[in-house]
Parts: structure tokens; sequence; C-alpha cells
């Protein structure tokens, strides 16, 4: 009997605000422990959250972006449980009035486009920090509540994910969204970019959704990869023994590549959730939400569309140019200077992408800028230096942030295109080999690449081959 | 709704998601069953179709994404029962 | 001249006439505290070296004569639920023992910034959550007009401390009466505010959506002043409401002809403490004599008041006390694990009353219990709210006894906790509506056991309850009284 997988994805964004959602400590990662603390998000008795407005804008950006209606009337509530990490002993999210549903984001898979649905985007407060390891000694953990308050979006999809690729997807896809919205740096390894992943199975062609299991813990494409795929595999083989799979919490060991279940808690979870007193109702009206909608960047997948039906270029292509919006505008400002498309996208995709990855340049702080691609373009199409001298100058404008025409003209790099001076030079090489030129006449055609050749250490590799061969055939066929 | 007594089960059950010891579980059963018994008069209210009063209802109040001054280390700890290496010391969290 | 027993206003007078210091006047009230408090008992902290560099501060602003208030330099005290930055805030409970807030309520910063001269913390129950100031970790505080009696609560401290002259006004908070009935108790004036009015930010939360701080005062114009200086909206409390603070104290005079009183009918009861009935309908005498046109109101849920009030304030307050944990601040009690630890910390830091109204709160939020209680709770405090305002588009007060009986003696209802939670009977309805009332003398009991009258109003329409308490006290001139310690 054949299983199907079912798959649904929570993300938990961070929202690139420069204070926290409910106090002006600042939000940026890291800092030394309890330095970006206040009275409020310490959790002092006496203490209450203010909301901060920013943050209101960017998870209503994020819901446009993915089609969600956004509600006129959103409720902050309480979510209670005892960590120590949680400082006021509740968590401030949002609970049965989320501040958007009912959206969906298409992803690409082998078997064409799928839509998968949003349920629901709302907003609420990151925890703090507990460091296990310390030094301090064992039997003990350690509290840092820098990252306490700071703003979160969570965003839940429907249970439509049939596979870890699909899930993959939708992830990447998602992820690229938030960037592109400028509204989180995507980080998943500072957590800033987190998911857990619901999965569960059932026979295939049945209705009824089978008992699920919550993974955590898997902060890499990779592994939600893997997790997903071993929890699939688990799930069927419990299926196929005659066993039942229970819902729980299981945690993805990245090392073993398995997921195993967290020792269930002494007692059943019981968040008490109810309406934060502290906060009013939050109130977006339609004309800020329109207002919003005005600011919204074109988004990746739209973009991908018109540098195909605009540039003419591949979709493959498209899709590289695409994958961050400073990498796009790049490609785009050297097109608008007059780069012929697919030459461009060439050398942003190879040249310019190798040379960034290579030195882990971020492409907006690229030394070469835009109008430099789009020269060096123009300077092989006229001739002027070889696509082979090109990649060399190109090089070194990255390393010195020289014009190219300084580059070719202190490295003499200059192409050789004079046809009186090339024929010339053919001249004088064919005068010096009469015995080749008449077993060429005579049929010998492969000696044209040694005239081609004995042309080019004359003019020390810098005659422009095309012009070689074109005269060259002219005088040899004469 | 209709009240039976609280057991000493359900008290316990409450002590444990609220974190308190267990103890005088009898005593609170009793005395937490009179108090609901008391409360029980609000089943007569018809309440079809009544918004709930929520709390946080007045005001407006959202703010600026503006950053303020945090505290220093020392003083963010300084009523910690434990503090070591800027952070507050728990015992370990499993 | 006994300046400890003059009013806010009168040393506001002699301050700015120079018959008196803010230094001189701060070690007379602190002279009087070492001579009554052990009586007393209504401060948990006294910080006398904070009160005299105030007084020295305010000396000095009172000598330059500018940005002067009625309060510069003047003594109060603060309910030991506001944060004092520098000064210990315990909310008399033993899990707060030692803290010491690195900054101020809202409150308390107006206050001092209108040259205010904190003089210390009073006692109150634990967490505010009690009738009569028993629950105190620390010690009960004593009623100054009988000393084997409570004061009322859960403001006790600030109650006994304004009556006892151990200060010239105090701020306390009101969840359910907490500001009303210990001032019924104590023959004093106290005034819970409209919800939002003043910032809570900085004080300790019992019941967010209830809670509301307020003046203790010895008479009426001292109420209005106190409210002035501590009122308006707050960037730190998202729930303060933006509106515009006028000058209460320029909005007493000109009498209440015409003005219409409402009484609910639900308010007087058979079986009622009959002295505590007679002063009230005397009262009523008092305001129709006064001008005042007497209508009758109704009021129909006011029976379910106190039980939405103990769902509602007990799950608020299950959620407010998650905090104290023994992780950042306070109290902790370790144990052999985390968990243990918790448990260890909160069983010996909370009291019992604390501890029953956390199981209560907690239960009645749980898991198939929610729909039942909070819910039900929450749909009824919205009819309690719909009552009042039908009642007010007939009247423009509503006038009420404060508490069922006169201050009760000490221990006399600690066995039972529904019975002490039958003393803010009258006195919940105006928290769970959002409206402001006010408590003011209107007589003694033959044993000379003060009795307080209710005046509640519209929201925000403080002004008006504030003037109707103030034409009545000119008439009756019950706050003249002062308890003979």
């Amino acid at each position: 009997m054949g299983f199907e997988p079912v798959i649904g994805l929570e993300v938990h964004a961070q929202l690139l605000t420069a204070s926290k959602l409910f106090c002006g400590c600042p939000a940026k990662f890291g800092g030394e422990p309890n330095t970006q603390v206040c009275p409020v998000c310490l959790g002092m008795p006496g203490t209450l959250p203010v909301l901060n407005a920013k943050a209101v804008d960017y998870a209503v950006k994020m819901a446009l972006a993915v089609g969600c209606k956004v509600n006129e009337k959103s409720v902050f509530a309480r979510k209670n449980y005892f960590y120590p990490d949680l400082p006021k002993g509740y968590q401030i999210s949002q609970y049965n009035e989320p501040l958007a549903v009912a959206g969906h984001l298409d992803i690409e898979t082998t078997a064409g486009t799928k839509r998968i649905g949003i349920t629901r985007i709302h907003m609420e407060e990151d925890a703090g920090k507990l460091l296990h390891d310390a030094a301090g000694g064992a039997g003990y953990s350690f509290v840092d509540l820098n990252r306490a308050g700071t703003p979160l979006i969570e965003i839940v999809t429907e249970p439509d994910i049939r596979s870890p690729d699909e899930a993959v997807a939708y992830l990447k896809s998602l992820r690229e969204i938030l960037v592109y919205l400028g509204i989180c740096d995507g980080n998943m390894e500072e957590g800033s970019f987190r998911c857990d992943a619901n999965v569960s199975v059932r026979p295939a062609g049945a209705e009824k959704f089978g008992t699920r299991a919550e993974l955590k813990n898997i902060n890499s494409f990779k592994f939600v990869k893997d997790a997903i795929a071993y929890e699939i595999e688990r799930q069927i083989g419990v299926n196929e023994n005659g066993g039942l799979v229970k819902q729980e919490t299981r945690l993805f060991d990245s090392v073993k590549g398995v997921t195993v279940s967290m020792r269930s808690k002494e007692e059943a979870h019981d968040y008490r959730y109810f309406p934060e007193p502290d906060l009013p109702p939050l109130i977006v009206d339609a004309a800020h939400v329109e207002k919003l909608k005005t600011t919204l960047p074109e988004l990746p997948q739209a973009k991908r569309e018109r540098f195909v039906s605009n540039y003419g270029i591949p979709a493959y292509d498209a899709g590289v140019l695409t994958s961050s919006k400073d990498l796009a505008g790049y490609y785009e400002e050297a097109v608008k200077l007059g780069a012929e498309p697919k030459t461009a996208s060439n050398w942003v995709m190879g040249t310019v992408l190798m040379l960034l990855n290579e030195k882990g340049i971020d492409v907006k702080d690229s030394p070469v800028k835009p109008p430099a691609v789009a020269k060096i373009i123009e300077m092989v199409k006229a001739g002027v230096v070889s696509s082979t001298a090109a990649k060399e100058v190109f090089a070194e404008m990255f390393s010195t942030g020289k014009a190219p025409e300084e580059i070719v003209k202190s490295k003499g790099l200059t192409q050789l295109s004079n046809e009186t001076d090339i024929a010339a030079m053919i001249d004088a090489v064919i005068k010096a080999n009469p015995d080749n030129l008449a077993k060429y006449k005579s049929g010998k055609d492969k000696l044209f690449g040694f005239f081609v050749g004995e042309v080019m250490k004359a003019a020390k590799g810098k005659a422009n081959p095309a012009v070689v061969n074109r005269i060259l055939k002219e005088k040899l066929s004469s | 709704m209709s009240i039976t007594p609280l057991t000493k089960d359900d008290v316990k059950k409450v002590a444990a998601l609220a974190r308190l010891a267990e103890t005088e579980t009898e005593t609170y059963a009793h005395q937490l069953t009179k108090i609901l018994a008391h409360v029980e008069n609000l089943s007569r209210v018809d309440t079809t179709g009544v918004e709930p009063t929520a709390g946080g209802s007045e005001g407006d109040g959202a703010r600026e994404d503006a950053v303020k001054e945090s505290l220093h280390q020392a003083t963010a700890l300084s009523n910690a029962p434990q503090a070591e290496k800027g952070c507050f010391k728990v015992p370990q969290v499993v | 001249m006994d300046l400890t027993a003059l009013t806010l206003h009168e040393l506001t007078d002699k301050l700015r006439k120079k018959e008196v210091s803010s230094v001189e006047l701060t070690n007379a009230f602190l002279k009087r505290i070492s001579q009554v408090e052990d009586k007393v008992n209504a401060y948990v902290t006294i910080s006398p070296d904070e009160a005299l560099k105030a007084a020295k501060d305010a000396d000095a602003r009172l000598a330059d004569g500018v940005n002067l208030t009625p309060l510069t330099g003047v003594p109060v005290s603060v309910k030991d639920i506001f944060c004092t930055k520098g000064v210990r805030t315990t909310c008399s409970s033993k899990i707060l023992e030692n803290f010491i807030p690195p900054f101020d309520a809202t409150a308390v910063k107006k206050l001092k910034d209108a040259g205010a001269v904190i003089l210390g913390k009073n006692n109150m129950d634990e967490f505010a959550m009690g009738s009569s100031t028993e629950n105190s970790a620390f010690f009960p505080t004593k009623n100054p007009w009988a000393l084997d009696r409570v004061p009322g609560g859960s403001s006790g401290g600030s109650a006994a401390s304004v009556a006892a002259g151990e200060c010239a006004a105090s701020i306390g908070t009101d969840t359910g009466g907490s500001i009303r009935q210990p001032a019924s108790c104590c023959g004093v004036v106290g005034m819970k505010p409209t919800y939002g009015r003043v910032s809570r930010y900085g004080m300790i939360a019992f019941a967010s959506s209830l809670d509301q701080a307020g003046p203790i005062t010895k008479d009426v114009l001292d109420a209005a002043l106190m409210l002035t200086a501590i009122a308006g909206r707050d960037p730190l409390d998202a729930t303060s409401i933006d509106s515009p603070v006028p000058d209460y104290a320029a909005g007493l005079k000109g009498g209440i002809k015409g003005l219409r009183a409402g009484i609910p009918k639900e308010y007087f009861i058979e079986g009622m403490d009959f002295e505590v009935s007679s002063a009230v309908s005397k009262a009523i005498e008092t305001l129709k004599k006064l001008g005042a046109e007497i209508v009758p109101v109704t009021l129909p849920n006011t029976e379910y008041a106190v039980s939405v009030y103990y769902l509602v304030a007990t799950a608020e307050a299950s959620s407010n006390l998650a905090r104290f944990d023994g992780v950042k601040y306070g109290l902790r009690q370790d144990g052999g694990n985390l968990i243990e630890m918790y448990k260890n910390t909160r069983d010996a830091g909370f009291g019992p009353e604390v501890k029953r109204r956390i199981m209560l709160g907690t239960y009645s939020l749980s898991a198939g219990y929610y729909d039942a209680y909070y819910k039900k709770a929450s749909q009824v405090r919205t009819l309690i709210g719909r009552d009042f305002d039908a009642a007010f588009k007939k009247c423009d007060v509503i006038v009420t006894p404060t508490a069922p009986t006169a201050a009760f003696k000490i221990g006399e209802k600690t066995q039972d906790p529904l019975t002490m939670y039958l003393s803010d009977i009258f006195t919940i309805s105006c928290n769970l509506a959002g409206i402001p009332g006010a408590s003011i003398p209107c007589g003694f009991t033959k044993d000379m056991l003060p009795i307080g009258l209710q005046i509640l109003g519209k929201r925000l329409d403080e002004t008006t309850v504030l003037k109707t308490a103030f034409a009545y006290e000119e008439a009756a001139g019950w706050s003249k009284k002062r308890a003979q310690l």
C-alpha cells in the first residue's frame, strides 16, 4: 500500500525593525548578554508593552505579498507557560484573531506550478536565549534576554505540501519574498528565519489526515529536507508494522540525520490563551493597507516573468538573476546602459557572481558597478578587447576598482583589429612559409590552423581572431 | 455549567500548571469549589450574541520604531537571585 | 499647631506663604510617623533620606518661585505597589521583599516632577488582593479610628496613613474597590478615576483590565489636586487615555443645583447594616437639599458583579503573577531542578490568598473551562457596562454606600474568603464598567467608625463626581473630623 505525506509549515521570521516589538531596546542580533534589555523586556513588575508601529507595517507588507486578507481588527493574546527564557511567564502573541488570513504562495515543482495555501500570519514577540554550556558548571543554564521581545511574524501554511522538495521550494520562495520586502534578513543561522514542520502520512487516496508529528530544530534548507524525508519514512514504517504514529514534538538530530521524540513533558501544554489586557485591539484600517500596498516592491516571481518577456533571457537565467533584489537590480542597470541582455546575463551569472562568491562580497558592495559591466561588454562587442582578455580585465577591475579602458591600455590588451595591419602580417607569414602554402593549396586544409597560429604569434596574441580568420581565408584562397 | 466539586487531583493539576506546590489540596479543593459554586449564578444570564469586554479597550497607543537606551548589564542583573557571566543563572533546563 | 493634621491644600498655602519650609514639614511628618506608626503600621518602608533630599529640592524650587504646583514641597505617601527607583518595592509580598526597581512608576514620577516629597511606601494586601490589609505578608495595618479593626484594603496602608496624619495625602490603586473601601473604613476621601485616566506603568499589576491608580486624601479639594497631578496620557501605557486633563480643583465650585443623582435600587438591599443605610439615606437627603434631583435608576446585573469580578480578576492575576519565578528578581528557593525551584519559590513567596486566586484564575482559563468561566464573565461584564450606560441616560451621578458595613474587626473574616469577597459588593461594578467613582465620609456609627458614601460618574467625568462630593462635603462637614491616636 502506498502512503502520501502531508506537510504543513510554520515559519517564524524576525522583522528588521530598529527596536523591539514592545519596548525601545535595540532588536539587533548579538551583543554582550543582557545589554539590550530594559524593565519592559526583562518583565519587571508593573511594566507594560507598547506596540511598535513599524513592525505592524512590515507584517502587513508580508501579508499583502502573499495575498492574505488583512484583518481590520486583530487581537493580541497571552500564551501562558513557564520557561526561564520567557521573562513574563507568557508570550504576547495573536491567537483567535490574527493580523492576516487566507493567502497563498505559488511554488515551482517538477510537475509545474503549485499553490500552497497560507492559513494565517500573526505577530508575536521572541523569547530570550538559554546557554547550557557556558562555563560555570554543570547543573545550570544561563539566560540572556537580549532577544526577548524582538518582533516576529509567524506564517502558517495549510497542509498542502506533499514532499520534502516542495517544502524546501516553499521555504526558499517565502524567504526570498521576506528579503525582497526588506523586512527580514532571512538569516537561518542566526535564527531570523526559523521553521517547524508538521508531518503526517496517510494511505494514498485517503481523505483523512494521519496523526502528525511536529519537527523542530531544522535550521537550514538541507535539514528541512532531510528531517522531513526521514520523518516520512519513519511514519510509513510505523504504519506498515501495524503501529500507530503518536502526536508529538520531535527534534531533528542533524548529525545522525534522524528525528527524536522530545521527552514528554510532565504535563500536557495548556497555554491558557486570553486577550492581552495591556494592549488595545490592533486596528489596521483599509486606507493604511492601501498605502502600504503602494510601497511594495516588485516581487521575485513578477520580476522573473518580466525578465523573460522583456529581455528574452531563458527562465533559468531569470531565476538566478532574481534570486536577490540587489542582483536583479545590478543586472538590470547594466542592461539599461545598453548591454545586450543575454550577454549581460552571461557576464553577471558567470564572471561577476564567481568573483563575488570567491571574495565573499555581497553584490551591493561589488567593487565593479553595473556601468563598468556595460562598458566591458561594449568593448568586446566593438572588438576593442577579446572576450578572453576581457575576463582578465574584469578580474583586474574587481581587485583594483580601475576603469576597463585604463586596464586595457596599461596592460596592452588592446585588440588589433586594423585590417591593413593584419593583412600586412598575413602577407609576411605567407611569404615566409612557401612550403606550407603549397601543401595547403594542394588540399591540406588543416594547415589553416598553422597559419592562424603564426599570425597570432606575430601579433603577440592581440589580433582580433575574427578579422584574422576572414582575411587569411581570402588570401589563402586567392 | 454545573458544579461538580473539585477533587484533590483537579487541584494538583491546576497547581502544577501554575507552578505552585501541590500541598493543602483538600483545603483548596473545598475553597475553590465554594467560590465556583458562587460564580455559578452567571449561567443564568443570557449572553447570546454579547461581545465580551476584553481588557485594553482604551487608548490607541502604538509607538514609533525608535531605539531607547537600554539598562546597563549590572543594573539589569542587580535584582537577580543568581547571576554569572552577564546572565541570569538558573537550574539546568533539560 | 499640628501641621500633620492639615489638608494638602492648607499645607500648600503655608509653604507658599513661607510659614513653613518643606524640610520642616517633612520632619514634622517623620516625627508623627515615629510617634504613631507602632500603633498603625501603615508603612512597609519609610524613606527619610530620599524624603529630606526631595524636601530640600522643593524648598529651592519654592524659593525660586518658578514651576510650582500645589504639591511642591508637600509630604505624601504611595502604596507599595508603585515602583520607586532605588527604593524597595514589595507589593507587601515576600516574593518581592528585597526588590529595588531601576525605574519609577509614571504616577510616582509625576508626583516627583510636581515637587511632592515621598515619605515612604504603604502597606497593602499582598498584590492588592484583599479588603482588609490583613493579607500583607509583613503585618496587618490598623484602623486609626479603632486599632482593633481593619483599615479596609487593599490600599489600607495608604488610607490609614492619611487618617493618622502620617502623610498629607497618598496614592493607592483600585481593582475592585481597593481605594474606595479603605477610604470609607478610614473616614477619608478616595477616588478611582476612569480606567486609563492615570497611567498604570510601574504599578505592579493585579488585574490589568481593572487596575487604576487614584488619590486618597483628607478632603475633596486634595483629591482633585492629586488627581490633576497624576492623570494623563502616558506613552508607556497603551491603555492610557489620550484626553486633556482638566483642572479638577477649578471644577469643584458652583454647587449641584439641578444635578440628577441616580439611586440604584439594587444597592439598597434588605438586611444591610442599619447604621450604614441610614447614614447614606441622610446623605441623599442632603444632596436633595443642595438642589439635586433624586432619580431612581436600575442596574439589573449588579448581582453578577462579584462573580464576574472574581473570574476576570483572578484570570488576569494568574498570568500577571507568572513573572515571579525566581529567575530575574525577587525571592528564589532552590530545588532539585528548575520545576522544583519554580514551585518552591512561588510556594514560599506567595501568601495563601494570592495562591488561591492564582489557582482560581489558572483553572478558569484552562482548557475546557475558558468559555464557561472567563468568556462568560467577560460577556456579563459587557452587560454590566450597558447597565451603567442606560442609567447615565437618566442621571449625572449614581450614589450608593461604599461598603455594606463599617470597618470590621481584625481576624473577623480571614477564615472565609467568600465573605471577604462580598465586602467589595458595591465597589466592583465601577471597575468592571471602567467608570470613575469616589468615596467620601458620610457619618459615623455609634462606635465612631466612619461610613462612606460612594459617588459614581460617567466615563471621564471625574469633574462631576468631585463637584458632587465637594458640595456634599461642604454641607456635611465630616471630612474635618480626625482620628485621635
